[in-house]
């Protein structure tokens, strides 16, 4: 869906789950769209963060720190369905029990200094609405916070013409399409006017060299932070 | 009814006390909007929400004291940050409701 809708860069980020994330990069691999590895935490607080990595490594070191942090309680696919894991032809090989669908016994501050320690951003999501968010939750954006960007719901980056250089509080703003479906996939996308991002597209990520669109972002938003 | 009293009668762990003040009502609410916008005065706030934007919260709202629930884990800045601020904090093994209704009835005796 990102080549059909001519997508440069992405990046899938499930909820406290990073495997589909890991298995979108390995496709990438193959086609002319780079794929970020990147995951949306629930912190302790019920914030949402997002967090991207260079590599799918780093994202890998992540993922059995969260895990160990995870209730001890199993998923009801009930209420929040089944959670199916597909590998790369598309066939199922796993039902992941975990309960996901909820916070992580880590607060924002400590899941911040890891997504740091690992070489990655971290980003809180949707700053904007009233859910699980950080000013729902903690009341305000703090101007010392150690937060490499901020997201803003795409409804608003719309409505009051954000673009990629834009600030809020100091922090750089970034929207994401917040697709929950395969369709709604490249619906949304943040505009890269000045290439400043996509210049890497031509070589597509292959680990951690400068052109890469991830350390591209990454010195962008370091640019950009005030 | 004195901070001393609640904190000897719920068995609270003090984490840092710095005034034994005169706490008149409670507010118990893990949302920092919703805290902001009807926690009153002079109250002690019970939430499990131990972070830094805690102390500020209650920096605004002139809430004098914090009970911690559920034992949750208090990092070294949120303690530094309250002794700055002169915020007392407070916390305890047992449940917002629990406690919540403890301190309720010792406020309603008293009155």
């Amino acid at each position: 869906m990102a080549l059909k809708r001519n997508l440069d860069v992405v990046s899938i980020t499930d909820h406290n789950a990073v495997q589909h994330s890991i298995t979108a990069c390995r496709l990438s691999k193959e086609e002319q769209v780079s794929v970020i590895p990147g995951v949306e935490l629930t912190t302790r607080e019920e914030v949402h963060l997002l967090a991207y990595f260079p590599d799918v490594e780093s994202l890998l070191k992540l993922e059995k720190k969260i895990d160990s942090c995870l209730p001890k309680a199993s998923n009801n696919p009930k209420f929040f369905g089944h959670q199916v894991r597909y590998d790369l032809s598309g066939e199922i090989v796993e039902l992941d029990s975990k309960l996901r669908q909820t916070a992580l016994d880590m607060g924002l501050d400590k899941l911040v200094a890891l997504i740091h320690e690992l070489g990655g951003l971290a980003v809180p999501a949707h700053i904007n609405k009233n859910r699980f968010s950080i000013l729902s939750q903690l009341g305000f954006l703090d101007s010392e916070a150690n937060f490499d960007a901020v997201e803003i719901s795409k409804f608003k980056w719309e409505k009051e013409s954000f673009s990629l250089s834009d600030t809020l509080d100091g922090f750089p703003v970034i929207a994401g399409s917040d697709s929950h479906a395969v369709d709604d996939i490249g619906l949304f996308f943040m505009e890269d006017i000045n290439d400043e991002i996509c210049r890497g597209r031509i070589y597509p990520t292959r680990g951690l060299d400068e052109s890469s669109p991830y350390n591209a972002l990454k010195n962008f938003l370091k640019r950009n932070k005030q | 009814m004195k901070l001393s009293k609640i904190i000897d009668k719920c068995k609270l762990e003090k984490i840092d006390v710095c005034s034994d003040c005169e706490i008149e009502t409670g507010y118990c609410s893990d949302l920092m909007s919703d805290v902001m916008a009807h926690a009153a005065q002079n109250c002690i706030w019970v939430t499990i929400q131990a972070h830094k934007n805690s102390i500020a919260v209650a920096l605004i709202k002139d809430i004098r004291a914090i009970i911690f629930t559920n034992n949750v884990p208090v990092e070294p800045e949120v303690i530094e940050k309250a002794k700055e601020e002169k915020i007392n904090l407070l916390r305890t093994a047992k449940d917002s409701f629990t406690v919540c209704g403890e301190i309720y009835g010792m406020l309603e005796v008293k009155n």
